[in-house]
């Protein structure tokens, strides 16, 4: 229990990171990184050092997450369904040439209103840095879809940033 | 192509996967579009912080109290999963009683088919060596049978060498 512990205190920022960027809930993310770990103690034997601890792990959580996203009827599939904010282009700003908006807290803050679907490619390409083939394998959607989902999230998360910036 | 189409394309031009021909057309379209130009910029500079600070993790609210939580699950799945309180000094049948038995389907089937094959083969045993001691019987008798009829005939000739002398 020591090992595993100290195992706990190596990646759980890492983990709890990754749940909390996917759900944009702090609760959420915590319980989800509470499982991980049991689900990591339970599986730990079946490891076989094919590809690196941390992407096991790595994928270990993802799965989680999708797992709990499942439960919860959220589909990932979204696009621009009705009730959501429009994707749009925003005129009118005096500055085009820099986004000085994009800082931590105003870019947690934006990912957390996303749909979960957005947020997940966002979260898996940009934030982590997966490939779309990768992120299509592990939800099991096309690359064209994930391609697709991540301009949507990206269009809606600068729509969120700016409504930020007015808002100041 | 208009604004919208053009902006579909921005993501794969902030991630470096569209076609020199595509790349030269967009970007002559941006040079000329303020508002196309933008979504560029913000596209590149959210792209950019994330990349900037990968790597960077939240810590937990509380650390200590989420692994607290994780041990005790953990701990009390392993006292649920250890067999239930066996006494030090109970024997072999009491521990194998008190044992929780999970059985898969494939392994149920292959016990009853196991169970069934090991009954046949007995039964079929069994059937075929009580036949066979009656069969040994059998023969017995009838060799108990032609033995008395040769020395009937051995006695008789006897006699019949025992008139001519």
């Amino acid at each position: 229990m020591k090992s595993f512990e100290e195992l706990y205190q190596r990646h759980n920022r890492r983990v709890y990171s990754l749940c909390l960027r996917m759900t944009g809930n702090v609760t959420e993310a915590e319980d989800l990184a509470q499982e991980v770990f049991i689900q990591l103690f339970r599986k730990i034997g079946s490891f076989r050092g094919e590809s690196a601890f941390t992407t096991w792990l790595h994928r270990l959580t993802v799965n989680q997450v999708l797992m709990h996203f499942r439960k919860r009827g959220v589909r990932l599939e979204q696009t621009t369904e009705e009730g959501e904010v429009p994707v749009q282009i925003v005129k009118g700003t005096e500055n085009p040439n820099a986004m000085p908006v994009v800082d931590r807290i105003a870019l947690d803050k934006a990912i957390a209103q996303l749909p979960p679907g957005y947020r997940t490619v966002f979260t898996l390409h940009d934030i982590e840095g997966h490939e779309h083939e990768e992120i299509a394998r592990m939800l099991g959607c096309s690359v064209g879809t994930s391609k697709s989902q991540l301009h949507k999230a990206r269009m809606k998360l600068r729509g969120l940033l700016r409504q930020q910036i007015k808002a100041r | 192509m208009n604004c919208e189409q053009y902006q579909e394309l921005l993501s794969d031009l902030v991630d470096g996967f569209l076609p020199t021909e595509d790349r030269n057309r967009i970007e002559s379209h941006l040079s000329e579009c303020v508002a196309c130009a933008e979504v560029r910029d913000d596209f590149g500079a959210i792209v950019a912080y994330c990349q900037e600070h990968r790597g960077e993790y939240d810590a937990v609210p509380n650390e200590r109290a989420l692994w607290l939580r994780i041990s005790n699950t953990i701990e009390a799945e392993a006292i649920g999963a250890s067999p239930a309180n066996v006494p030090s000094g109970a024997n072999r049948w009491f521990r194998l009683m008190n044992r929780s038995w999970q059985l898969s389907f494939g392994q149920l089937a292959a016990s009853v088919a196991a169970i069934v094959l090991v009954v046949s083969i007995a039964s079929v045993i069994g059937v075929k060596q009580l036949s066979g001691g009656s069969g040994v019987q059998t023969a017995g008798l009838n060799l108990g049978t032609v033995n008395v009829a040769l020395e009937d005939r051995y006695r008789q000739q006897q006699q019949a060498i025992a008139y001519w002398k």
